[in-house]
């Protein structure tokens, strides 16, 4: 059967089958962007669960490490450090009650006790930092600072400002004490700085740093992505609930803040 | 102008083939094993467009090129979503959806020999295949649509698949209505008023191969590497 239009209706048939095909292909543009928004809303989630599980890995992980640090620093010292004492004092009994037998020996042995006390005390003192209990964080610091500078690898500028008279948050200083140590670290390790810039400041209530190398630099999306150094101060700075801000490019050094 | 603007958008779609295919000869051997209906269904559309052009050229009718190129887009096209869609998982003893397929090619090969003549449109056939692959594309996007809640990470396969399939929806759903009237308009439409609707297949056409490029080289291009050092 032969259909035929009128002019007008050809016209409207045109129009229609122009809208037609408009809006289909609008239609699945719409359908495309619908789709990549929930695919990036997807992965947008899938990404932050991902980021606070590992945080929350690393924060157990670096809480875990502290309090196993301790806890063998305490037996070292408990335990080790004691006998060797006890130890000594007997090498010394021996030697005033055998006046003139085996000197030599009683001596020598009496030496290498002094020098495993020495040691166990090295060790202890590296697992949780003495200065950081008994004068604060701005000694232990300067404590690493003065080790650091008496070598000809760094120069470390240390300035501080204390204005904290209260008491002290020793998790959130022992937690500052360690990011320091790892920006340290790292700088010795990867920048090939020659000089560092390290500021402290306390408050009653806070702590915030500031420390510049001029070293190699790095890229910082990289860094915080696969470098474990970055990923453990991340995660102490997160358990501190503190805020940084690190800047930093490939052969323009380093700068890290932090506000706790 | 209108004419003048098909004549143009007709040269871009065969450059855009031709590229298509240099990039589907230059990685055949990683694409063989992704998009192998992808491969030859854009050697046909190139070969199909040549052989038009130059029939065209001639003066020659070169309508029945399209029943060609029909026949050949539709097995191709089912069968990669047939391939990509996994129509068959459980690998029953009745393959329904390749049945389904075989029945839609005889039907067209019937329409194309006793219904329309070689001469006019394959309007029936062509708005079939283009209700068909419309199904079958928003399918495609339903699944993906349903599996984004499982989705972790970025799959460059994944997105170019899909932006292959968007290409084939955008296309058959646009051409639905061109197709269904094609024969109508041939007949009846003067040809400057006839000349807009097939200037938006042009465009439709233009589309579907600029997507399909950008599928296509998702597949081929390698992966950015990051690099940096402390």
């Amino acid at each position: 059967m032969e259909v035929s239009f009128t002019k007008e209706e050809i016209f409207w048939l045109i129009l229609a089958g122009s809208f037609f095909t408009l809006f289909m292909s609008a239609g699945v543009a719409l359908l495309y962007f619908f789709y990549r928004k929930r695919l990036s809303d997807q992965l947008l989630k899938t990404s932050k669960l991902e980021l606070k599980r590992k945080t929350e890995l690393l924060e157990s992980l670096v809480r875990g490490q502290d309090q196993e640090r301790e806890k063998i620093a305490r037996a070292i010292h408990d335990e080790l450090s004691s006998k060797l004492a006890v130890l000594q004092i007997s090498i010394e009994h021996l030697k005033r009650v055998n006046k003139n037998e085996n000197q030599e020996e009683t001596a020598l042995i009496s030496e290498t006790i002094e020098k495993l006390i020495k040691s166990t005390e090295n060790i202890s003192h590296g697992l949780v930092p003495p200065d950081l209990e008994h004068a604060g964080l701005i000694q232990a610091v300067n404590g690493i600072v003065e080790v650091i500078n008496k070598t000809d690898e760094l120069a470390i500028e240390y300035t501080w400002l204390n204005s904290n008279s209260g008491p002290r948050n020793m998790e959130n200083e022992l937690g500052v004490y360690r990011i320091i140590h790892e920006l340290i670290h790292n700088t010795l390790k990867y920048a090939k700085a020659s000089d560092v810039k390290l500021h402290v400041e306390m408050g009653p209530k806070s702590i915030s740093i500031l420390y510049s190398d001029n070293g190699a630099g790095f890229n910082v999306e990289h860094a915080m992505n696969n470098g474990l150094g970055i990923r453990s101060i991340m995660s102490r700075v997160d358990y501190l609930n503190a805020t940084y801000e690190l800047i930093s490019s490939p052969k323009k050094g380093m700068t890290f803040k932090l506000n706790d | 102008m209108a004419l003048l603007l098909l004549k143009l958008l007709g040269i871009l779609i065969t450059i855009l083939l031709v590229i298509i295919c240099t990039i589907c000869v230059l990685n055949f051997q990683l694409l063989k094993s992704k998009v192998p209906f992808i491969i030859l269904f854009c050697f046909i559309a190139l070969i199909c467009q040549l052989v038009s052009t130059f029939l065209a050229i001639g003066g020659i009718n070169n309508l029945w090129i399209l029943r060609v190129y029909t026949f050949g887009e539709f097995t191709l096209l089912s069968l990669f979503y047939y391939h990509v869609l996994k129509l068959n998982p459980t690998r029953q003893r009745v393959d329904w959806a390749l049945a389904f397929i075989i029945l839609l090619l005889a039907l067209m090969v019937y329409s194309s020999i006793y219904i329309e003549p070689l001469s006019g449109y394959n309007s029936i056939t062509k708005s079939m295949e283009c209700l068909y692959m419309s199904g079958l594309s928003i399918y495609y996007y339903i699944r993906e649509i349903r599996a984004l809640k499982d989705v972790t990470k970025k799959e460059t396969q994944k997105e170019s698949l899909l932006l292959i399939n968007t290409g084939i929806l955008l296309l058959f759903s646009g051409q639905f209505f061109i197709y269904l009237m094609s024969n109508y308009m041939m007949v009846h439409i003067p040809n400057v008023r006839g000349n807009i609707l097939w200037l938006f297949n042009g465009l439709l056409n233009f589309l579907f191969y600029s997507i399909l490029l950008v599928g296509i080289w998702k597949l081929v291009s390698p992966r950015k590497k990051f690099s940096g050092s402390y």
